[in-house]
Order: structure tokens, then C-alpha cells, then sequence
């Protein structure tokens, strides 16, 4: 042990020593000069074998300079038309080894020198998806911004962008891309030294009309102006970002990247045909998948799907998100294998991450979900799962096809004509021995399993929606804000994003854009009530109990909640035997409204409803009951249960006799009213008389089934 | 069957009891209990009064030898005894079994009670046949308030939920009274029982109970959920070639050399000017040379001029902060106050960071143990706020006092006679008290301690 830490002394201090005698290499002859000059220009217009030539003859001439020798390592690469990534691994790790760079160690970057080593390493990071340790190297990198030679400065620039974005960070990046415009774009020289010039700065950004500039710069600021306009659409700050594709639109042209985020403006505005309109007009470009590294087929029909599906087409949105995947693994396809000893080479190093499999089958999932097909949705939510495991509403999601898979609707209940044959069972015995056999059960989501098989395997069960809803529970913030609520200010920063803000009021749910505090809240309430649901189904009514009182306390209750709260708190409080309080939840005047999502105050801040399409507050599937009446009905049906559990039959017998004359236009009953019926008088042993006079008209239905079956 | 018309004639009590005893272990006692309750209920089934007698017995006789308020079939000798009919109507009642148990006539009443209470060994010792045929109408009223109240008792202990259930089992024979012959048949009986008895899940085990009508929530509804997919132009992102290579580095390389022995020990003035020229000439040179935070200390205490000169240049850096925070914090020195006087006459500095220089100048100078060091100390700190105040660089008007630092300050002042410094000091405002805000000390500068007497 001491050893080794001795050991490791030696080694530091002499990569110490070695630090300061680097620099004390022999001067750079003239000579030398013209062929780094002259491998600078060969590289610059794609001549990677001459820009080779010139590197070998320096590196033989400079055998200790590591710049040379990282720069042969990237024109080979290029050379490879960035194809032989493994090997190009390999030589960089040589040369960090004779920079004396601790490539995995990023705390240990000091010099500014060698901060383009690390943003090689970064990038391939990137390529692989591992983007927060990608992330960390560049922030660390973005330290020394100011040193940095420009072109460096603005790839490092972009880089941390594009990560930030990829992590769902949108507030510290708009930070980051006005951080970035003070510095590289409106004025190299301007001096930065009270925020009142920042400020300032910011207003002239809005009338910045591109004066100035060579191509690089130009093309600079056009990444700039889209990563801004990404961030507002992540961000949903939709007048913002109009203003940002438009100047970008103007200034670049449509390009596929400007077209789709113009569609993914419309789209996010509920202009669904206009977002349409946008995507179909997709330019045609020369470059291949194999040029990019993503595929505009795919783009477009994922995108299509997204439009179908919130226009309330599922079917359709589900055949174009197939489509999708289809075109995403052909994409996929047309690349070379990677062979087992080198897995990143034979292809070039872009394509690596150009799989979205995993983006389009958390689109597919939600899709087959709202098409009513539990299964296959709970199947490509699990895929999705596996990468996305910290998102809270893909938990929901999981748990719903669960659900779905276990009750499909409630609208069948109230099918009397369809369920009167589930009252009888079947009849047993002929002559005077013939016996009826009524149902014990009419509902057939009630389940107690004591199956000794692990839950954690994911197949569609209550049980499985269970776990996947204590994820959804945890993974939403505890608390929500107590302050109003407001999007971060997105011009008021000065700060470079290397400090993140404290308080980010946005959730993290990837794949999809943050969470925003409305979403929070309403993820919460589908959660609460689901989540009660499946502990009644499971007979956890403790646990059910809790959750449908938490339900009822949450600030932003929609009324269908509102009503599931009283309902599940009330059949809870039944079977834990407390019915005085189960009946006090049973009151038809808790229901006041059936809405499906509570009325949100965000959207009158960034949304001018002139052109909000009016597609944008229907629910994309309707919720039986509809209707007010109807929702009385069960909590009436509901109550007149409680009264006959306690024995209370005569007041039973008149509130069911209530549901049963409320029954007609616009108000249906559940098969349940009949079944209470019959059981009451069964309990009351009017069989002969009293009932017939009473329910006459149930008992006539009773009747039928009754011939029906037999 | 036990229970069979013939047997039941023919056989004593004890015997069909000692035969059921045989066929059944005790585990499957409660089944066996339902089963008969089933057959009693069902009227059809068991049809002679000798075998709902002999059922009777049976039923009793499972749970023998328990006390009668914890047999589970207790309440349905209560309902036998009692029949809802004859009782009052319309109360509330225990339900588990009320309704289609079979009325039972006085003798088979009796016979009951007298089971239930007072069970003997010579009443088992008849046959069904025998106690139905006797006169045992004598012995009325038997008393069993005390078992009517224990099942209360315990069944008050049970949810309510458990005790509202129902058999599923109804009758169909009274629409067809008049088709189908009136004599039962034996072997459609037999069937009928064996149907509802037997089975996976058999018939008898069920029953109904008021059920909630528990609604399916709806699917979550959101907007913005699936992912949009936008071009995010990976190939863009390329591994970068250091266009530096070979550039302008030997300037730089001197530059650095002479930095890094500036950060151990005084360079020479010629040393010091060659690098000032190199720094000079390259703007950007400054962030080269590995000045970091960490090194300034070093570099203040060896080569202040440099320093001042490096800090000049970097004062645009956003970096420029740490480097402060590093000077405020470093041990006070002539050289770090000499670096930041010279830095407050030639930039902006900000006010919170002069402040906190200051403060810690003078808990420096309250600590220090050296009793010749601290008048050093004191009198150049006196030195450095007299120019402060003389280039407006804080503001003495405002007033802000706290006791306990002053005093030592004054003291160690007047001590140290630096009354000559302090007089200017006075002449400069028109003050009694002079005071210096800072963000976490404030102290005094008595005017009357000023003033030597």
C-alpha cells in the first residue's frame, strides 16, 4: 500500500517534471513552419494523404511534439473517412500518454493546450451516447473558453450545446447559447462588465440582422440561432422561439433542420394540418443517411405519427410511427456490421448514435396505448424502459397498459342489454331440483394473488402497474413549488451555464422535453388516483386508502379526479369497515364537472390564442362516464352498497331505487343496480311479493336473463 | 350418503355420527358443515324430516366437544330455533344464513334445543325415525340467551363485509309446480347436489356480495409527450485538428519558462521586462503561461509588479472573480496590499471585494503575535485606507459600527504612532466618526482615540 502510494508519488512528480520540461522543446524552424502551414491548407480542403505527408516529415523532425502527433492521429482518422474510430482510439490514448494527459481523469486539465485532446474525447462520447460524461469533460473544457484558439472555441461551443440538449437541459443552454452570442458573435472586443451592458446586448440580439462576417461566423450563429429556438421548444416558450425559426428561416433558408423545427412549432401550437403542410415540404437533399448520420424518412414519419396522434388518430399514427421504424432500421441496416474486435469501426463515427429505435418505440408505446392495444404497447414500453428509466410518466404509461390489459373500459358495465347474461352463472339440476346459479361477481378487476412469482419480471399485470407506479411516485419531485410559477427568464443571464441554476422547476423525462410545473402537477393526480385503483384491484386497501386521500388534497384536482377520489377513498374506508366516513364520500354533489385535465394558468402566459388550434384541449380518448347524471348514478350505486353492507336494506333499497329511476336520456346504470336489487330482496325474503311490486321493472329484466340463460 | 332416506330411518344418531367422524379429517369439517347447511337450505334436496334431523345432528356433531359459541354454525341453529318469520320483521338481522333455511316442526324444535344445551348420550342413541315419532313436545323454552349473545358477541367483531353475503344458489321449481311430477326424485337429487358441491371451485363455497362498481381512471392526458423528432446534425460534431501546431509557440515557451521560476523566487529586471513585452505583444498570451488561481499567491509574494500587470490582462476573463477571491484570502503581505492598491487606482474593482480586503487586513492585524510585525502591519494598513479614502475608492460616510473590533484598531494605533497618517486621515472628512462598511465586519475608527492627547 505505501508502496504503491510511493509509487504514485514518483509518478506524479515526475509527470510534474515532465510538465514543465515539455515546453522546453527545440525551437520550431522555419522549415517546420511551412510544413505545418502546408498541412493546415491540405487539411482544410480534405487533402488528408498529402496533409499526411507533410505530418510525417514533422514528425520526424519533432519526434517529442505531441501536436504533431495528435494531429496525425486525426488526418488518419479522416483519412479513414472517420471509419477507424477504434484505431483512432487507440493512437489518441499514445498520445495522451506522451502529453503526459490523463484522458479519464478530467479535474486534471490545467493547460489550455491540452484542452482539444478532450474535446476529441468528448466528441466521441457523444457519438456513443454517453453524454454526461461527455458533458462533464466540457464543462470543464468550457473553463478555459477565453484562451482558446476561436475555431476550437466555437466547436467546444457547440458541442456543450448539443449535450445540454441532449441531457433536456434547455434553461442553463439558452444561458449558455447568450453567454456564447456576448462572446463570439456580436463583438469579440466588447468588454463585459456590468449585466446593464448584457442587457443591453440582448435587445440589440432581437434586430441582429447578419451585417457582418465571413462564412464561418455566419454559419456559427445559424447554429446558435437553432439551438435557441430548441431550447424555446423545449421550453414551450412558442412565441419566442416564432420569433427565433423565423430569423433563422431568413437567414438559412429551409434546410431539413429549419423545416422540422418549424413543424415542431406548429405542431406544439396545436396547428396540426400546418405542421403537416411544413414536414411535407421537406427539402430534398443530395446528402445520404450515410453523409449525415440521421435519416429524413424517419424524421418525417415519426413526425407524421406525432401530428396523427394528437389529432386524435391513432390507427393512423401508429402506421406511420411503424413506418418509422421500419425506415430507421433499414438506415441501420445500410450501414456495414461492426465486427466484434473493433465494435465503433467500419462505419463512419456520426452513425454510431443514429439509432432512435428507443425514441420510436416510446412514441409507438403511447401510441398502440391510446389505439386500445394494452399489450403491444406495454411491449414497446418496456424497450423504451430500458433506456428511459427515469422517466415518471413512461412509468405511468407502463402501468396504464397494465390496467388496460386488465379492464379495458368502464362503458361495458352500463350495458345492461350486453351484461344481463353475466347475473346468472349457469343452472344446475332438472325438475323441482333445478337450481339457478347466480353470479358471485360481477366485476372481474378485483384480484388476490398470492402467486409466489416475482412481480419484477414485466408482464402485463396489476401487479407489475403496481411497481411501475411506486417508480412514477418517486420519480416525481416531492413537493411543488409554492411560488407562482414562471419560465426562467430566457434573456436575463449573464453567467456562463458552468454554475446550473439551483432550482430547475422543469422534471427530467426523457425522451420527451422536461416536464413543465402544470405537467407535474396533473402526472401526479393520474398517478395518485391510478395507483389507488390497482391497490383496490390488489386488495391493498391501506395503501389505496392513502393514495386516494392524497388525491383529493392535490391543488390541481380535475373533476374526473375528483370524483375517482371519492369513489376509491370511499371503497377503501368500506372494506376497512369504516362506512359512516366511506358514505360521506359518497354524496352526488362532490361530482360537479367531468373534465379530464385541470384548467391550465400556463398557457395564457407564451400562448396568444389567436392561432392555438382548437384541436389543443380535447383529450385524445374520451372517458366513460360522460355524463353527470351518469357519474351520480355510480356514486348513488356506490352508496345504496354501503347502506346494504351495514344491513341498512331499506335504505339501501331506496337509493338504488333512485339510480334505477334516474336511468334514461343521457344517464345510464350499471348491471350492478340489478344485482344489488335481487340481493335485497333476497336479504328482506320478499321474494313472492314485495319485489315484483318494487323493482317490477328490474325484475322483468331479471326475468329475461333469467329464460335467456335457461 | 350418509344422510340417505333409508339410512337415516334405519340408523341410530351416534352411528351416522361416528360414520361421518370416519370419512372426513377434521380439516375438511367446516367444508362438510357448508355442504349440509347447503343441502338443509335447499328444501328438495333433503326432503324428509329424518334426514334434516340427522343433518342437524351432524352438523352439530363436527364441531363436538367446542363450546357452542365457537362453532361456526352456531348462528344456524339460532335461525332454526328461531325462524325469521316468527320473529319480528324488518329488524335487522343476522343474514349469513337467514331466509331459506327449512321451517322445522315443534318436535324437531325441541329436539334441538336440547342438543344444543343439554346434549345426552341416550338421545343420540335413537334413530331419526325414533325422536320424530316420539312425544318430546314437554320439555319448551329451552334457554339459550347465553349462546345468542356470545354469537353477537363475535359476530360484531367481524368487518361488515364479511357478514353481507349471500348464497348464489336460488330456486326455479315454483314455475313449474304444476309440469313436473311432485315426487322427488332420488337420483336427479343426488345430481343436483353433486353439482353444487363438487367442482374446481364449487358452487357452495360462493357467494354474493354487495360490489362496488370501481370505475378504470382514464389515461393520462398530456400534450408534448412523444418525441418530436428534430435534426440534430451529428456529423457536424467531428473530432478537431490543433491548428496551433507549430504556430507561434516559442514566444510562448520563453514566456512560460520565465513564469514558472517567476512563481518561486524574484525575477530580474531585465527578466521582468522581457516577459512583461512578450505579454505585451500577445494579448492571449496571458491565459498560456499556466498562471492559475492556485499559483497567484506565489506570484504576488515574488513578483508583485508581474502580477499586478498579469491581473490587468486578465481582468476580462470571467475567471477574473477566482483570482480575486484568491487575493482577498492570501495571507496580507506588503506585497498583496501593494498589488491591490495598485489595482484599485487602475480599474474598477468591485466595492464588496475592497471591503472584505480590508476586513481581512484588520483581523490580520488583530491576530498576529508579533508584537513588531503588528505596528508593521498597522501602520500599513493605515497607509493603504488613507489612499482608499484619498482616491474616493471607499466611501467614509457611511456609518456603521460595531464595538468589539474597533477598540483594538484604535489602540494598537495610537501605540504604533502613526498619528501622523491618522491626522490626514481626519482632515479628509469632516466626520466625527469615520467608518468603513464592509459586508461582514464593520469597524470604527474612533475620531476621540484618533487625536492624541
Amino acid at each position: 500500500m505505501v508502496n504503491q502510494i510511493s509509487k504514485m508519488a514518483e509518478k506524479e512528480a515526475e509527470t510534474e517534471k515532465a510538465k514543465s520540461e515539455a515546453p522546453a522543446q527545440p525551437v520550431i524552424s522555419d522549415q517546420e513552419k511551412d510544413w505545418a502551414q502546408a498541412a493546415l491548407t491540405e487539411f482544410n480542403r480534405n487533402n488528408y494523404s498529402s496533409c499526411l505527408q507533410h505530418l510525417v516529415k514533422l514528425e520526424a523532425a519533432r519526434p517529442q511534439d505531441t501536436k504533431v502527433a495528435h494531429n496525425k492521429a486525426i488526418v488518419e482518422y479522416y483519412k479513414s473517412d472517420l471509419k477507424k474510430t477504434d484505431q483512432f482510439r487507440k493512437n489518441m490514448n499514445f498520445v495522451c500518454g506522451q502529453a503526459h494527459v490523463n484522458i479519464e481523469d478530467v479535474d486534471s486539465l490545467e493547460d489550455v493546450e491540452h484542452c482539444v485532446i478532450y474535446y476529441n474525447q468528448a466528441v466521441l462520447l457523444y457519438h456513443l451516447k454517453q453524454y454526461s460524461t461527455a458533458l462533464k469533460i466540457m464543462h470543464k473544457i468550457f473553463s478555459f473558453i477565453e484562451p482558446m484558439e476561436e475555431s476550437l472555441a466555437h466547436c467546444v461551443c457547440l458541442l456543450l450545446l448539443e449535450l445540454q440538449l441532449c441531457m433536456h437541459q434547455p434553461d442553463k443552454t439558452l444561458a449558455l447559447v447568450t453567454y456564447v452570442e456576448n462572446q463570439f458573435v456580436v463583438s469579440t472586443d466588447s468588454v463585459i462588465s456590468s449585466e446593464k451592458e448584457i442587457k443591453s446586448l440582448e435587445k440589440e440580439h432581437k434586430e441582429m440582422k447578419p451585417v457582418t462576417g465571413d462564412a464561418a461566423t455566419d454559419t456559427f450563429r445559424l447554429k446558435l440561432l437553432q439551438y435557441r429556438a430548441r431550447c424555446y421548444l423545449m421550453m414551450h416558450a412558442l412565441k419566442a422561439c416564432k420569433r427565433e425559426i423565423k430569423n433563422l428561416i431568413t437567414a438559412g433558408g429551409p434546410t431539413l433542420t429549419s423545416v422540422l423545427l418549424k413543424g415542431n412549432l406548429e405542431y406544439q401550437r396545436g396547428n396540426y394540418r400546418k405542421a403537416m403542410k411544413v414536414i411535407n415540404s421537406i427539402p430534398q437533399s443530395s446528402l445520404s443517411f450515410k453523409d449525415l448520420g440521421e435519416s429524413a424518412p424517419v424524421f418525417y414519419y415519426s413526425d407524421m405519427g406525432c401530428i396523427h396522434h394528437y389529432m386524435g388518430k391513432p390507427q393512423l399514427a401508429c402506421y406511420y410511427l411503424q413506418k418509422a421504424l421500419q425506415e430507421n432500421e433499414m438506415a441501420t441496416k445500410s450501414l456495414p456490421k461492426a465486427e466484434q474486435a473493433e465494435p465503433y469501426s467500419g462505419r463512419p463515427l456520426y452513425t454510431l448514435g443514429s439509432n432512435k429505435s428507443y425514441e420510436l418505440m416510446y412514441n409507438l408505446g403511447v401510441t398502440l396505448l391510446h389505439a386500445r392495444c394494452p399489450i403491444k404497447a406495454f411491449d414497446c414500453l418496456t424497450e423504451a424502459v430500458q433506456v428511459y428509466h427515469m422517466n415518471p410518466r413512461l412509468w405511468l404509461r407502463l402501468a396504464e397498459c397494465c390496467v388496460m390489459a386488465h379492464k379495458a373500459e368502464n362503458e361495458s358495465d352500463f350495458n345492461i342489454h350486453m351484461r344481463r347474461k353475466d347475473l346468472v352463472q349457469g343452472v344446475v339440476g332438472t325438475g323441482t331440483h333445478r337450481k339457478i346459479i347466480l353470479t358471485p361477481q360481477l366485476s372481474k378487476d378485483t384480484k388476490y394473488s398470492c402467486e409466489g412469482q416475482s412481480f419484477a419480471i414485466p408482464v402485463a399485470t396489476v401487479e407489475f402497474a403496481c411497481l411501475c407506479l411506486r417508480n412514477a411516485l418517486l420519480l416525481l419531485p416531492d413537493s411543488q413549488p409554492e411560488d407562482p410559477v414562471s419560465l426562467p427568464a430566457p434573456h436575463s443571464t449573464d453567467v456562463p451555464a458552468i454554475t446550473p441554476s439551483p432550482s430547475s422547476h422543469y422534471v427530467y423525462a426523457a425522451p420527451s422535453n422536461p416536464l413543465g410545473p402544470h405537467e407535474v402537477a396533473s402526472l401526479r393526480c393520474s398517478v395518485l388516483a391510478l395507483s389507488a385503483y390497482v391497490a383496490l384491484c390488489l386488495g391493498d386497501y391501506m395503501v389505496a386508502l392513502d393514495h386516494a386521500q392524497m388525491l383529493l388534497v392535490q391543488p390541481t384536482l380535475s373533476g374526473v379526479h375528483r370524483m375517482l377520489g371519492h369513489l376509491y377513498a370511499a371503497e377503501a374506508l368500506v372494506l376497512l369497515d369504516k362506512i359512516s366516513e366511506a358514505i360521506e364520500h359518497l354524496n352526488p354533489e362532490h361530482v360537479k364537472e367531468l373534465s379530464l385535465m385541470f384548467p391550465s394558468s400556463e398557457k395564457d402566459m407564451d400562448r396568444d390564442k389567436m392561432d392555438i388550434g382548437t384541436e389543443q384541449h380535447k383529450p385524445l380518448r374520451a372517458w366513460f362516464p360522460n355524463t353527470l347524471p351518469t357519474a351520480r348514478a355510480v356514486i348513488q350505486y356506490n352508496l345504496a352498497v354501503a347502506f346494504a353492507i351495514r344491513g341498512e336494506l331499506d335504505k339501501a333499497g331506496e337509493t338504488l331505487k333512485q339510480v334505477w329511476m334516474s336511468k334514461g336520456q343521457g344517464c345510464d346504470v350499471p348491471i350492478h343496480v340489478i344485482m344489488l336489487a335481487l340481493y335485497i330482496e333476497l336479504q328482506l325474503d320478499f321474494m313472492k311479493t314485495g319485489f315484483m311490486r318494487c323493482y317490477g321493472g328490474i325484475f322483468h329484466v331479471f326475468c329475461y336473463t333469467w329464460s335467456y340463460t335457461g | 350418503m350418509i344422510l340417505s332416506e333409508e339410512s337415516t330411518e334405519s340408523q341410530s344418531l351416534e352411528s351416522l355420527a361416528s360414520q361421518t367422524h370416519q370419512c372426513f379429517s377434521k380439516q375438511d369439517h367446516y367444508k362438510v358443515g357448508c355442504a349440509i347447511i347447503l343441502l338443509l337450505q335447499q328444501a328438495d334436496l333433503l326432503p324428509k324430516p329424518c334426514q334434516r334431523l340427522a343433518a342437524i345432528t351432524l352438523l352439530h356433531d363436527l364441531y363436538r366437544g367446542e363450546s357452542m359459541a365457537m362453532n361456526p354454525f352456531a348462528t344456524v341453529f339460532i335461525h332454526l330455533l328461531h325462524h325469521p318469520e316468527e320473529t319480528s320483521k324488518g329488524s335487522v338481522r343476522k343474514l349469513e344464513y337467514a331466509g331459506q333455511l327449512p321451517r322445522l316442526s315443534a318436535v324437531e324444535k325441541n329436539f334441538l334445543a336440547q342438543l344444543i344445551t343439554n346434549p345426552t348420550k341416550e338421545l343420540l342413541k335413537k334413530t331419526p325415525g325414533q325422536i320424530l315419532s316420539s312425544d318430546m313436545g314437554l320439555f319448551h323454552n329451552v334457554d339459550i340467551t347465553s349462546i345468542q349473545l356470545a354469537l353477537a358477541e363475535r359476530q360484531s367483531e367481524l368487518p361488515h363485509t364479511s357478514r353481507s353475503g349471500i348464497p348464489v344458489i336460488l330456486p326455479d321449481n315454483e314455475m313449474r309446480i304444476g309440469s313436473v311430477s311432485l315426487f322427488p326424485e332420488q337420483s336427479i337429487a343426488k345430481k343436483t347436489a353433486e353439482a353444487l358441491l363438487v367442482g374446481q371451485k364449487p358452487i357452495v363455497e360462493q357467494c354474493y356480495k354487495p360490489e362496488f362498481l370501481r370505475l378504470v381512471p382514464p389515461i393520462h392526458s398530456c400534450e408534448d409527450e412523444l418525441v418530436w423528432l428534430n435534426a440534430t446534425e451529428p456529423s457536424e460534431h467531428k473530432a478537431a485538428y490543433d491548428i496551433t501546431m507549430c504556430v507561434s509557440n516559442c514566444e510562448g515557451v520563453e514566456a512560460k519558462r520565465l513564469m514558472a521560476r517567476a512563481f518561486k523566487g524574484a525575477l530580474t529586471l531585465q527578466q521582468q521586462q522581457h516577459l512583461l513585452a512578450e505579454l505585451e505583444n500577445d494579448p492571449k498570451l496571458v491565459y498560456h503561461i499556466g498562471l492559475t488561481p492556485s499559483k497567484l499567491p506565489d506570484l504576488v509574494e515574488s513578483n508583485p509588479l508581474i502580477a499586478i500587470e498579469v491581473l490587468l490582462k486578465l481582468m476580462q476573463s470571467s475567471h477574473i472573480t477566482e483570482y480575486f477571491s484568491v487575493l482577498v484570502n492570501m495571507e496580507m503581505s506588503l506585497h498583496s496590499m501593494e498589488v491591490v492598491n495598485r489595482l484599485t487606482t487602475t480599474v474598477d474593482l468591485p466595492t464588496e471585494f475592497v471591503h472584505l480586503y480590508i476586513s481581512n487586513c484588520i483581523s490580520t492585524c488583530e491576530t498576529i503575535k508579533d508584537r513588531y510585525m503588528q505596528n508593521r502591519l498597522v501602520r500599513l494598513v493605515c497607509v493603504f485606507l488613507q489612499s482608499l479614502i484619498r482616491n474616493k475608492i471607499i466611501n467614509v460616510q457611511v456609518s456603521t459600527y460595531k464595538y468589539t473590533t474597533h477598540s483594538y484598531i484604535s489602540v494598537s494605533l495610537q501605540r504604533t504612532r502613526t498619528y501622523w497618517s491618522i491626522r490626514n486621515l481626519t482632515f479628509i472628512s469632516m466626520e466625527k466618526y469615520y467608518s468603513i462598511l464592509n459586508d461582514n465586519i464593520y469597524f470604527k475608527l474612533t475620531y476621540t482615540l484618533l487625536i492624541p492627547n
